[in-house]
């Protein structure tokens, strides 16, 4: 069954890739937790670029970087635009001022700080998500102790998002040929989204019911340990990685109380 | 005395926790990915049809209604983390709104709220007030007042007429969560109502009997 082609993951064999995909989680939660508390930009900007490394260690840089460029460049421009430009700092310092336009200083770092902070959150949930196969991060989770249900709920959400797509497609092209006008007046094809809508609902509950059957015959409801078909090892040098994580944030809670 | 009061508590808290293990038969948990696949398809929906809404949240709102408040935070939840997986993760910011409107929706249903047109005007209006007031400091505090493309416009436009960066962030997020949560909610109505009774979950059969 193939499992990549909803995720964006992009099978490899680096260190990343061999890492336990909790171990990414943790680290990935705990390095965007840290930017957001610690007021310096220099160490969002430190982090954003051993980020950066690592995209180019893991070879996922073609797909990672487009994605990180369609969120960033967008989100540059309006918070230079409202923070930078538009909004009066109580400290009306310029930093640059060509013609009409003033881009205040204080503006400017805020912006800054904010940019980097989104882009380490962005980077590293990016690195995590190209690297972790889903199916290896399911048994991760079920080994230290996410119900089974909560992952299989997981994982079914990733595989089912195509084929919903698909359905979806199906199904506006027929509506389309029975006369559903997609460049019809506003309020017609407002009332033309349930159209759309109903008979994927109709379709998707069918198939959650025979679904429904299936998971309780294969014992979806047992309690128990499980047996797994592939193994996530966990060593050491992993767990001790998480701890540091937590050790980081709290260190940056600190910081921020004290300075 | 204090004995009765710890007794009511435990009672409570375990009468709380069947009611949520209730919600969570078989079905529902196979209805919780078909719920995160129909808000992932919103988004297609509205660009077929060329409108302007993102229509993300029709998956989690059809949960509240046809499963219940529980099975519909946890949509939304994992709905958001699922986007994240799929190269969206500054959306993870923005998680407690669509819990938020999970469990609005599915205790307004139960309390009868979607039962016709009509009163569907009032989650309309609740759900629209819930999502600003819970999005517009994660908009202030973490991304400095910019989000997608089309609010922060919005935003930029009131900031240049000297309004505070607060002020324009809510005023901005309340317009488009009116048009599209409000929206939403009607859609998620009418689409649960045109579905046949017999193919609904237990609770959806109540509400749209």
């Amino acid at each position: 069954m193939p499992d990549s082609d909803t995720s964006i993951y992009q099978p490899g064999e680096s260190i990343l890739h061999r890492m336990n995909p909790v171990t990414e989680i943790v680290l990935a939660t705990c390095l965007s937790l840290v930017v957001f508390i610690v007021g310096d930009y220099r160490i969002p900007l430190a982090l954003a670029l051993v980020l950066i490394g690592f995209v180019f260690v893991a070879r996922v840089h073609g797909l990672l970087l487009k994605l990180y460029g369609a969120v960033a460049v967008p989100f540059a421009f309006f918070l230079l635009l409202i923070q930078g430009i538009l909004l009066r700092p109580a400290d009306p310092t310029a930093l640059y001022t060509f013609g009409s336009i003033t881009v205040w200083e204080s503006g400017f770092e805020q912006a800054r700080l904010i940019f980097l902070r989104i882009s380490v959150l962005i980077l590293a949930f990016l690195l995590f998500a190209t690297t972790a196969q889903p199916q290896r991060m399911r048994i991760a989770l079920m080994e230290k102790g996410v119900p089974s249900k909560l992952a299989y709920v997981f994982i079914a959400s990733l595989q089912i998002i195509p084929e919903i797509r698909d359905r979806a497609g199906a199904i506006s092209e027929a509506q389309q040929a029975r006369g559903l006008d997609t460049t019809a007046d506003v309020r017609t094809r407002l009332s033309s989204i349930v159209a759309l809508l109903a008979p994927l609902l109709i379709s998707t509950l069918i198939v959650a019911n025979t679904r429904a059957l299936a998971l309780n015959a294969r014992g979806f409801q047992s309690e128990g340990p499980r047996t797994y078909l592939y193994e996530v090892s966990d060593p050491t040098g992993e767990r001790v990685l998480r701890y540091l994580g937590g050790v980081a944030v709290i260190a940056a809670i600190g910081w921020r109380i004290l300075i | 005395m204090s004995s009765t009061g710890a007794t009511t508590s435990t009672s409570r808290i375990e009468r709380f926790r069947e009611n949520v293990s209730e919600d969570f038969t078989t079905t529902t948990w196979v209805l919780i990915p078909l719920g995160i696949g129909i808000n992932a398809i919103g988004g297609f929906i509205a660009s077929t049809l060329k409108l302007p809404l993102f229509l993300d949240n029709i998956g989690t709102m059809l949960i509240g209604i046809l499963a219940g408040p529980w099975a519909a935070a946890l949509t939304g939840a994992l709905a958001n983390l699922i986007q994240a997986m799929l190269g969206n993760p500054v959306q993870l910011a923005f998680m407690p709104v669509p819990v938020a409107i999970g469990l609005v929706t599915g205790f307004l249903a139960r309390r009868g709220w979607f039962d016709s047109v009509k009163k569907t005007i009032v989650p309309a209006i609740v759900l629209t007030v819930v999502a600003t007031i819970i999005a517009t400091p994660i908009v202030v505090l973490v991304f400095g007042g910019v989000t997608s493309s089309g609010t922060s416009l919005v935003t930029a436009t009131l900031v240049a007429t000297g309004r505070s960066l607060v002020e324009s962030a809510a005023t901005a997020q309340f317009a488009v969560e009116f048009v599209d949560k409000g929206g939403s909610a009607f859609i998620a109505y009418f689409i649960g109502k045109s579905v046949p009774s017999r193919y609904l979950p237990p609770q959806g059969q109540d509400i749209y009997s």
